[in-house]
């Protein structure tokens, strides 16, 4: 009777939640190691350290995307020669622009496409690295069952996301380029229609997947509370303002980040949430840099009198705008869902 | 400034020159428009300089494919002299042979862009062997 006593004690005790394991955060990608904080148990100075690490960033990326624009204004400037002449020659000289002009933005656009991707995988696979991590984490507190549920829900989104900007949106952003080159040099209006329709479904696709992560992230109510009002004003007028496409629907999933971020103290999530950011934050510069000073060239490019290459500038903006709401997207999917178990781990 | 007003008084008093002599000698009278011409676009191309030399500048700066910047510079002045060659031959009633430059013209120009042309395919058939 002592011994059964004693084995089923020892159950008892082997069955508590214990925290005797020290969940730790995979560390980030080599790409992000550089921009990871030195101080990663506070979210907000990590956040702080990021930003400033940001603003550092922006100078070589806005000089690299401004070569590009100053090359682009070189062109339409050559162009503007011809412009007030009343031949038709002038035509014929446009459509030799616009060929530069696609040349110099498709190489770079082609680029930065790649990097977008690039970055989607690396935070795809660093969510596949740190939701296991935060899900042991919760299970070990006792919430076997939530961080199930949760990790099932985040991962499933996570996955979704992830494919469908690599097998649906990057395409399509590529249809989309071919197709604005095409019509802008041949003036195809059939195809510019085509061109806006498959731009237009690429923003509906990304939007849609988010409307449907922040209403399920909404309906669970896992995340729930309040934060500093100003603060979450702030945060949600900057994302709106910043973030092309999807700034809207950012805007409100950032206030669950914000909740949940300055709340909790778990050290796993918050170095995740740093790491996260860390991965996403260059590729966001760079992308948005360039988004940035194409419109400032698109908009001088009306003083020239330059309609198809002003056009096509335009139309690669936009490009990079849906490349910024793409990487912002994932970004913001992840930080969520790590905001998430953080609430479950308290 | 000072040389424009020049410019434009020297063309105006030609203008008069040519209606006089069309009257009497025709084929003078275009031998003196093409002289002009020729001359205004000299005068227009000092005046041009500058403008050249920032979008070189620019083209530094952009670090802009110089065989590029080359086959736009050649066809925006292959598009400034023919349009001019067209109005005198329209000027001088032979509307047809001006119609046969501008189609030469624009076919050395699609010619002179057929490595633009070659690059940008090149990169868009890249694009699509990654899609």
């Amino acid at each position: 009777m002592r011994k059964l006593a004693l084995v089923i004690a020892i159950l008892l005790l082997a069955a508590l939640p214990v925290n005797a394991m020290d969940y730790t955060a995979p560390s980030p990608p080599e790409s992000a190691e550089g921009l990871m904080p030195a101080e990663t148990q506070s979210f907000s100075q990590g956040l702080w350290e990021l930003i400033s690490k940001g603003i550092r960033l922006m100078e070589p990326s806005l000089a690299q995307a401004g070569k590009l624009c100053v090359g682009l204004l070189a062109i339409v400037m050559l162009n503007s020669v011809l412009q007030n002449l009343p031949g038709n020659m002038k035509q014929v000289v446009a459509f030799v622009s616009t060929m530069a002009v696609a040349g110099l933005l498709l190489g770079q656009t082609s680029s930065m496409i790649h990097l977008g991707r690039e970055t989607v995988q690396e935070l795809s696979d660093y969510g596949k690295l740190l939701l296991p991590v935060l899900t042991a984490s919760l299970a070990a507190q006792g919430g076997v069952t939530s961080a199930t549920a949760l990790y099932a829900g985040t991962a499933a989104f996570d996955m979704l996301l992830g494919v469908v900007i690599s097998k649906l949106l990057i395409p399509m952003v590529y249809a989309a380029i071919i197709l604005s080159v095409v019509g802008s040099a041949t003036g195809m209006q059939r195809l510019n229609k085509l061109r806006d329709f498959v731009k237009w479904l690429a923003a509906w696709s990304l939007k849609t997947v988010l409307y449907v992560f922040t209403g399920y992230i909404t309906i669970t109510g896992v995340v729930s509370g309040s934060a500093d009002a100003t603060a979450l004003k702030v945060t949600k007028l900057t994302l709106s303002g910043m973030v092309p496409v999807v700034g809207g629907i950012l805007s409100d999933a950032s206030e669950a980040v914000l909740v949940g971020a300055g709340v909790m103290k778990n050290a796993a999530g918050i170095y995740g949430l740093l790491a996260i950011l860390a991965v996403g934050l260059s590729p966001f510069v760079k992308i948005g840099a360039h988004y940035l000073l194409l419109k400032l060239t698109a908009a001088l490019c009306g003083a020239f009198d330059a309609k198809e290459a002003g056009g096509l500038i335009q139309q690669f903006s936009g490009i990079m705008g849906l490349l910024l709401g793409m990487t912002a997207a994932m970004t913001m999917l992840l930080m969520v869902s790590t905001v998430c178990f953080m609430k479950g781990v308290g | 400034m000072d040389g424009f007003l020049q410019i434009a008084a020297a063309v105006l008093v030609a203008v008069v020159l040519s209606v006089v002599l069309s009257k009497q000698a025709k084929d003078m009278s275009i031998l003196l428009t093409i002289a002009v011409c020729c001359l205004v676009l000299m005068a227009a191309a000092s005046y041009l300089q500058p403008v050249l030399t920032l979008i070189d500048k620019l083209q530094k700066l952009g670090q802009l494919d110089s065989q590029m910047s080359q086959i736009l510079l050649k066809s925006v002045g292959i598009g400034l002299i023919t349009e001019i060659a067209v109005l005198i031959c329209n000027d001088s009633g032979n509307a047809a042979m001006g119609k046969a430059l501008q189609i030469t013209a624009t076919m050395v120009v699609l010619w002179l862009s057929l490595p633009l042309m070659e690059s940008l395919l090149e990169l868009i058939q890249r694009i699509m062997g990654e899609l």
